[in-house]
């Protein structure tokens, strides 16, 4: 991969996103090497402050996934996460950061193939914006 | 205010309230001193006015578990006891709430920026202020955003000051949308020229009524939220996450931009906080006691266009 690719930091749910993106892997479909992916129990464990600390630190691009509404493996942990990420995502683009950089999704284990077009459609996303790196970045 | 003033000292002398929490007047005229007695006869010295620049909602965690206290609060601030009665950090009973008619609050940093001048003396005359009988200066222009864009409360008050409330007039936040029009990387560089002169003094936090957490995420070293430091980055990520914690819980009551000596425009942030919950969620928060917190609760038709 290009080192001048983007970084694309992904929160995937363990219940959903999560194997959806393992039947897009078993079935071979080929999708974006640029999504780095950071398992997580479910789109209610995501706290919206990863974001800040992501995009401060380098990732290019976050993506969050989880279980459709209605399929929570908690019941409710993704339209708690729903309302998180609303506000988190209007802070985000109101002190300039590029939407681009920011995307939400559900994907269930069944959707293979929305996993995939999720990864390329995220990846294309981030290339688009201009500037390369986040205005949150800053070099440790 | 007189009779108000009777029945406080009245209250406290027949010990139905412990002390009363408001504020006098100081040597800066620009700036009220937050009072507390216990003392009837101190009752005549509290003033009402624009220059009253903390929400007293803020001190009351001192005062927890020492009884009934009375306190004076503008609609915002009302707004702001009632947040932190549904989140059950006070308790109704425990508070005794003098509703105060609202004319604003001034900033008095902006005052003080504006006449450039050692203020020695101010005097309200209909939408200015006079300052040391010389410079006149337009209240508009020396309060924090919020004030003109201020939501209302389901009123809940055990005695009212008499007065007319003069808010300034509501601007439905065009303001904030007007910003909403900027590019990204106008936008970044509004706040790259606003936000760049923040000290991390947190002064704004200390201030702030729904900042009471013991430990604040901008002190914890794992996770390590916000690096040290005044690069642009880390102040705009205090800021964000700040907000963050603030959404259906501030009551834009501008006393974090009040309280600030660099006059960065916080109320900026926060305005646009309260814009989104009410235009998308039908949100204001604390409008009552019962109402649940934003974050806590969901609906199962809530917004969720954004998400693929
Ligand atoms: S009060 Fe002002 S300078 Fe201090 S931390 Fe808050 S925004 Fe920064
Ligand atoms: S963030 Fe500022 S405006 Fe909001 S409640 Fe706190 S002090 Fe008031
Ligand atoms: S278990 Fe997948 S979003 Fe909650």
């Amino acid at each position: 991969m290009d080192t001048k690719d983007p970084k694309i930091l992904s929160f995937l749910c363990n219940w959903c996103s999560y194997a959806g993106a393992d039947l897009a892997g078993t079935s071979r479909l080929q999708y974006p090497p640029n999504v780095r992916v950071i398992r997580v129990p479910c789109s209610g464990r995501v706290n919206p402050q990863f974001i800040v600390k992501a995009l401060r630190d380098g990732a290019d691009g976050v993506w969050i996934s989880g279980c459709h509404p209605g399929d929570c493996h908690y019941n409710s942990g993704n339209y708690f996460a729903r309302r998180r990420f609303y506000i988190m995502k209007e802070l985000i683009e109101f002190v300039g950061i590029e939407p681009e950089r920011l995307t939400f999704s559900w994907v269930s284990a069944s959707e293979g193939k929305k996993f995939q077009e999720m990864a390329i459609y995220v990846t294309e996303r981030v290339k688009k914006v201009k500037d390369k790196k986040s205005p949150l970045y800053k070099e440790i | 205010m007189e009779k108000v003033k009777e029945e406080l000292k009245r209250l406290l002398q027949e010990g139905e309230i412990k002390g009363v929490l408001g504020f006098v007047p100081s040597s800066s005229p620009q700036k009220n001193r937050v009072f507390y007695t216990e003392n009837p006869d101190d009752v005549s010295r509290f003033t009402v006015s624009l220059f009253n620049t903390p929400n007293l909602t803020t001190y009351l965690f001192r005062f927890k578990d020492k009884g009934k206290i009375a306190l004076f609060l503008r609609p915002c601030e009302q707004r702001a006891l009632n947040v932190l009665i549904s989140e059950g950090k006070i308790k109704r009973e425990d508070v005794f709430v003098i509703g105060v008619p609202c004319q604003g609050a001034v900033d008095p940093f902006r005052l003080e920026e504006q006449v450039d001048a050692e203020i020695n003396s101010v005097e309200v005359k209909d939408d200015k202020i006079l300052v040391n009988n010389a410079i006149s200066v337009y209240i508009k222009e020396v309060m924090p955003y919020s004030c003109r864009v201020c939501e209302d409360v389901e009123e809940d008050v055990d005695i009212k000051i008499d007065g007319e409330d003069k808010r300034p007039s509501h601007e439905e936040y065009s303001k904030i949308e007007d910003f909403d029009k900027k590019t990204p990387s106008e936008k970044w560089a509004f706040f790259k020229e606003t936000f760049e002169r923040c000290t991390r003094c947190y002064a704004c936090r200390e201030v702030c009524p729904m900042c009471y957490c013991e430990q604040c995420f901008v002190d914890s070293y794992d996770p390590l939220w916000v690096e040290p430091g005044l690069s642009l980055q880390d102040i705009m990520s205090y800021h964000l996450i700040k907000m963050y914690h603030m959404a259906g819980r501030c009551t834009n009551c501008g006393a974090c931009e009040r309280a600030c000596p660099e006059n960065i425009p916080l109320s900026l942030l926060t305005s646009m906080l309260a814009h989104r919950l009410k235009r998308d969620f039908g949100y204001i928060s604390g409008k009552n006691g019962t109402q649940k917190v934003f974050l806590g609760e969901y609906h199962y038709e809530d917004k969720g266009d954004f998400i693929k």
